[in-house]
């Protein structure tokens, strides 16, 4: 199949995903809910803002700009998850199970294909609300006070941003082609959770004061590799504070606590997610085309 | 002639249960075929495995020569299912133009398909309407609307009237036979014995995943070679007399006699020549041949008969 074709068709995907996002109103619901997140968002950082300001030398107003940035892109990450697997845990077998997929899989295309243009479908509009998200919390505090970030180093971050809705888009529809609508929105949901859960458990124990545990490291390892969104963002937050580009690089990331930097992920975790999203998307996709409808 | 859809010992099993066993037929281009068989005797199985929803464990099944389930098969079929939803979403015309796009239609040959395919199923009013508003029947009509969208060779179509009302049946009949007309082959899986025996040619029967019977839909109901005649200057001594003296050459039964002198007789398994010899004898014993003609079993009968036939083999 020639690569104009292939796009061709994925354009109808995409295009027939955000027909139903829009028809069933989730673009809607979702961009209200949205925008009154991140008017909440900018409401307690404008009542912040002006005391943090107070007082405070150039360092500390950078400290405190990178801390609700952060603070803001780590909540994101979570309603883009619930975005992702809400959106896309029925898309192949609830779709099997109501008879909606019969008819297109009768049509003279390979399985993968609408598999992969389901996929593509779902990556983009998902893609497009992570942006929408990580922009407008970049935007809100960047209203006020100086986000002390070099441009490529956001455009950095930002790029690896977009990986955590890809990775969970891969998770999510491979899982539905292999378990029911209900067993996949739990599964999916499950495994985020874990692996946000012990993001959180390794940066606790990376905090100054606290023992380190070697157990609790090998956990969050594994948990990782199941699921890497966390990872991806703690490198995320490393991006942004810049240890590389900034002299007090250490200094901002002890001073955020538990949402500064600890136990950064190389590149190579970096390329393991890419593979990871990668994966899941070619096995969800041979599942699909060997499966029994 | 070639085969349009051909199947090789196709067999689904699925784990220890089985869905279809060795079924072997052949639907020739240009025919209404039907599929008969009681709940699960493994008529849908056979109809996924032809749409390739179902991987057969073993068995081959061809579209024109090619695999079943391939892209290259199913350019050349075009399916309704049973249990169906189109997105409710999206109007008609939208559902159209959006399966037209995946059968790779041109642009401009599927806005003037997709309203031809309307028309053709009553639905031209409603090609704005989204499908959430369509009754049940609206919604069958719009999938045999989008089964012929690419004018497919084959339409395979599983219980098209189940959910439409009798004049819906009438015009899904009409539609089918217009198909036929138009050199189209029509797969039908049904459970209404009155569309098949209107519109089929050919019919195979299925139970408990065998193929048991299948022919020309006129062998099956014809097939018990039996006549019935109607005679003239019948008495009532007449039926013993005729059993006592052609008892050996026919099998002889009196249907139905009347005060009036006229009588149904069935005979079973005669050819034209005894059927002379018998005539003869009737006009012999001064009796009138009114009329004589094959006896045909009604295909509810015939179903039955089939049934009960199982049900004593199966004991």
């Amino acid at each position: 199949m020639r690569l104009g074709e292939l796009l061709r068709d994925w354009a109808i995907w995409i295009a027939y995903t955000g027909k139903e996002l829009t028809r069933k109103r989730v673009i809607v619901v979702t961009l209200i809910l949205s925008l009154c997140y991140l008017a909440l968002f900018a409401a307690a950082f404008m009542q912040l803002a002006p005391r943090a300001s107070d007082g405070q030398d150039a360092l500390g107003q950078s400290i405190f700009a990178l801390g609700i940035v952060l603070l803001g892109l780590y909540s994101s990450q979570m309603v883009v998850a619930f975005f992702v697997l809400f959106s896309t845990m029925g898309s192949i077998s609830g779709e099997i199970e109501s008879g909606l997929l019969l008819t297109v899989l009768s049509r003279p295309v390979p399985r993968w294909h609408i598999y992969v243009g389901k996929w593509i479908g779902f990556a983009f509009w998902s893609l497009l609300y992570t942006a929408i998200l990580f922009w407008g919390i970049i935007a809100v505090v960047a209203m006020k006070l100086h986000v002390p970030v070099e441009p490529a180093a956001l455009w950095r971050a930002f790029a690896l941003y977009e990986l955590i809705p890809l990775a969970l888009v891969s998770l999510s529809l491979c899982a539905s082609s292999y378990l029911p609508m209900l067993g996949t929105g739990i599964m999916t949901a499950l495994v985020y959770g874990l692996g946000s859960f012990a993001g959180m458990l390794e940066r606790f124990y990376a905090m100054p004061g606290i023992s380190q545990h070697a157990g609790i490291e090998k956990f969050g390892l594994a948990a990782s590799l199941i699921m890497p969104a966390d990872a991806v963002y703690r490198r995320v937050t490393y991006e942004l504070i810049g240890f590389g580009d900034m002299p007090f690089g250490e200094q901002i990331s002890r001073t955020l606590g538990p949402f500064g930097v600890s136990d950064v992920p190389s590149a190579t975790f970096i390329a393991y997610t890419i593979f990871y999203t990668g994966a899941l998307l070619v096995w969800g996709a041979i599942h699909f085309t060997r499966r029994d409808v | 002639m070639t085969a349009l859809l051909e199947t090789r010992d196709l067999t689904k099993r699925y784990g220890s249960r089985r869905g279809c066993q060795h079924v072997t037929l052949q639907v020739r281009p240009g025919r209404i075929f039907g599929l008969l068989g009681p709940n699960g005797a493994g008529k849908s199985t056979f109809v996924k495995m032809i749409v390739g929803l179902l991987r057969p464990t073993s068995g081959e099944a061809y579209i024109q020569g090619f695999p079943c389930g391939s892209v290259e098969a199913n350019k050349r079929l075009g399916y309704l299912p049973e249990l169906f939803r189109y997105p409710d979403w999206l109007t008609a015309a939208e559902v159209l133009r959006f399966q037209a796009k995946l059968a790779g239609m041109a642009p401009g040959a599927m806005e003037s398909r997709a309203c031809e395919v309307l028309k053709l199923v009553g639905l031209t009013k409603h090609a704005g309407v989204r499908v959430r508003l369509f009754s049940k029947g609206m919604q069958q009509r719009l999938g045999i609307a989008n089964a012929l969208l690419h004018d497919p060779e084959l339409v395979l179509l599983d219980e098209p009237s189940s959910a439409l009302d009798p004049i819906g049946r009438h015009d899904i009949r009409e539609l089918l036979k217009t198909l036929r007309e138009h050199g189209k082959t029509v797969f039908l899986n049904t459970h209404l014995l009155e569309d098949v025996e209107a519109l089929c040619d050919e019919v195979a029967f299925l139970h408990e995943g065998e193929l048991r019977a299948t022919g020309p839909l006129e062998r099956l109901l014809y097939g018990s070679r039996g006549w019935e005649l109607h005679v003239g200057g019948w008495w009532p001594e007449a039926a013993q007399s005729a059993i006592r003296e052609l008892g050996d050459v026919f099998r002889l039964q009196v249907v139905r006699e009347d005060r009036s002198g006229t009588a149904v007789l069935s005979v079973e398994e005669i050819n034209r020549e005894q059927l002379g010899l018998l005539n003869g004898w009737l006009v012999g014993q001064g009796m009138t041949l009114y009329e004589a003609h094959r006896r045909k079993s009604g295909l509810e009968s015939w179903f039955l008969n089939m049934m009960q036939a199982e049900g004593k083999e199966g004991r």
